[in-house]
């Protein structure tokens, strides 16, 4: 088979598929190969733009920059880039090794344990924290360990219907108001145990 | 394609003797791409000198593991669509006033032997612009892409960050335009001496 006859082969599997090249129906492969034909092949390129017009401006492709064109450019880069914001600085491992995808698996990873910190420090203790225990807002913020006293313990007897003994005892302790002279001292009685004795 | 990753993940270190290399690199089919949408060459040079600064300062948010084409390219493009919508008001009134008609050049010139190859890209460009004035940005990025550059539609998505359905259609829409613009401008393209 000479040159041209290949040739010859060629430019008829491609006016076979030109139909199919214009309407993107073709692997990506085939149609690179096709295109690459077609800026060779002025034959095939003419027949191309016969059936499609606008595929003409495909030679535009053709095109290269005269190198005068780009005459002062690198120095007028580096001009503006001197002017434009700094680029964050990230020379060091860790800056690289964020970059790309990995900063926002990080930053997802860091808000998640954000979020069990506080709910570890926050939501922890106040589940387990009694009722009784809970104070107004304002008495909350008073360092509630530092004075709290002694717990007490009283035990009462009464005598109850028919000769009948009951003892019963309660266990408690009263919070100094302190820096919250406006608060009842009332209100601050935790009873931390009551209950009959035998 | 190693060189080329090299040269890019010492770009991001901030060598730049690194980042002049790239520029050197890439700048002829970015100046290309942004051109045949903006059709003005000062703007178009101006438009890929901002998508390298972009690309100086936006380097640690690229990821080395994709490829850097796709990612430069899809900057120049929407800067170049940006400048499009911004000037396309401006650059109708020239070009409506540009007679450039009478300069048309019959197909059969394509393929004389000997012709001036340089005249008649110029006069093809001039063709280019005027009948591609009737598209609109997007149109006319992947017309650019797809048909000048013979991206494929995957390269395109890529780029533009629109579907490939969506791809096919702006291509048929903007051949139909440039097909229309041909014939009502230039009716010589069709019964010219290709055949």
């Amino acid at each position: 088979m000479t040159r041209d006859d290949g040739d010859r082969a060629v430019c008829g599997r491609t006016d076979a598929e030109i139909e199919a090249y214009l309407d993107d129906r073709m692997p990506p492969a085939r149609r690179r190969r096709i295109r690459r034909h077609l800026d060779g092949c002025r034959a095939c390129f003419e027949r191309v733009i016969l059936r499609e017009p606008a595929h003409l401006f495909a030679l535009l492709a053709d095109q290269q920059p005269r190198a005068d064109r780009w005459e002062g450019f690198w120095p007028a880069l580096q001009e503006r880039l001197v002017r434009a914001p700094q680029r964050p600085v990230t020379a060091g491992f860790l800056g690289r090794w964020l970059s790309g995808g990995r900063a926002r698996w990080v930053l997802a990873g860091a808000a998640t344990a954000a979020v069990l910190l506080f709910a570890l420090v926050w939501l922890g203790p106040a589940a387990s924290r009694r009722p009784a225990e809970r104070l107004p807002s304002s008495v909350a913020q008073a360092p509630l360990a530092a004075s709290r006293p002694m717990p007490e313990t009283v035990e009462r007897v009464r005598t109850a219907d028919a000769g009948q003994v009951q003892v019963y005892s309660m266990t408690y302790y009263t919070q100094d108001s302190g820096a919250h002279p406006e608060i009842p001292p009332a209100k601050l009685v935790l009873i931390v145990d009551a209950g009959l004795q035998p | 394609m190693t060189d080329e990753r090299d040269l890019i993940a010492r770009c991001r270190r901030g060598d730049q003797r690194a980042f002049e290399s790239l520029v050197l690199r890439k700048r002829d089919k970015a100046l290309r791409i942004a051109f045949n949408i903006v059709g003005d060459e000062d703007d178009a040079k101006d438009i890929v000198q901002q998508a390298f600064i972009r690309v100086w300062s936006l380097f640690d948010s690229f990821d080395e593991a994709s490829r850097f084409d796709p990612w430069f390219h899809r900057i120049v493009v929407n800067l170049a669509i940006d400048h499009y919508r911004r000037e396309h008001k401006r650059m109708n009134v020239s070009l409506s006033s540009g007679g450039l008609e009478s300069e048309a050049v019959p197909p059969a010139m394509w393929s004389r032997q000997g012709a001036d190859e340089r005249l008649l890209r110029d006069e093809l460009r001039r063709v280019f612009n005027r009948v591609a004035a009737d598209l609109g940005p997007i149109q006319r990025a992947v017309f650019t892409l797809k048909e000048i550059e013979g991206a494929t539609t995957k390269e395109v998505v890529a780029i533009m960050g629109i579907r490939a359905s969506t791809v096919r259609n702006h291509l048929m829409q903007a051949r139909r335009t440039l097909r229309d613009g041909l014939r009502r401008y230039y009716p010589e393209y069709f019964s010219g001496g290709s055949r």
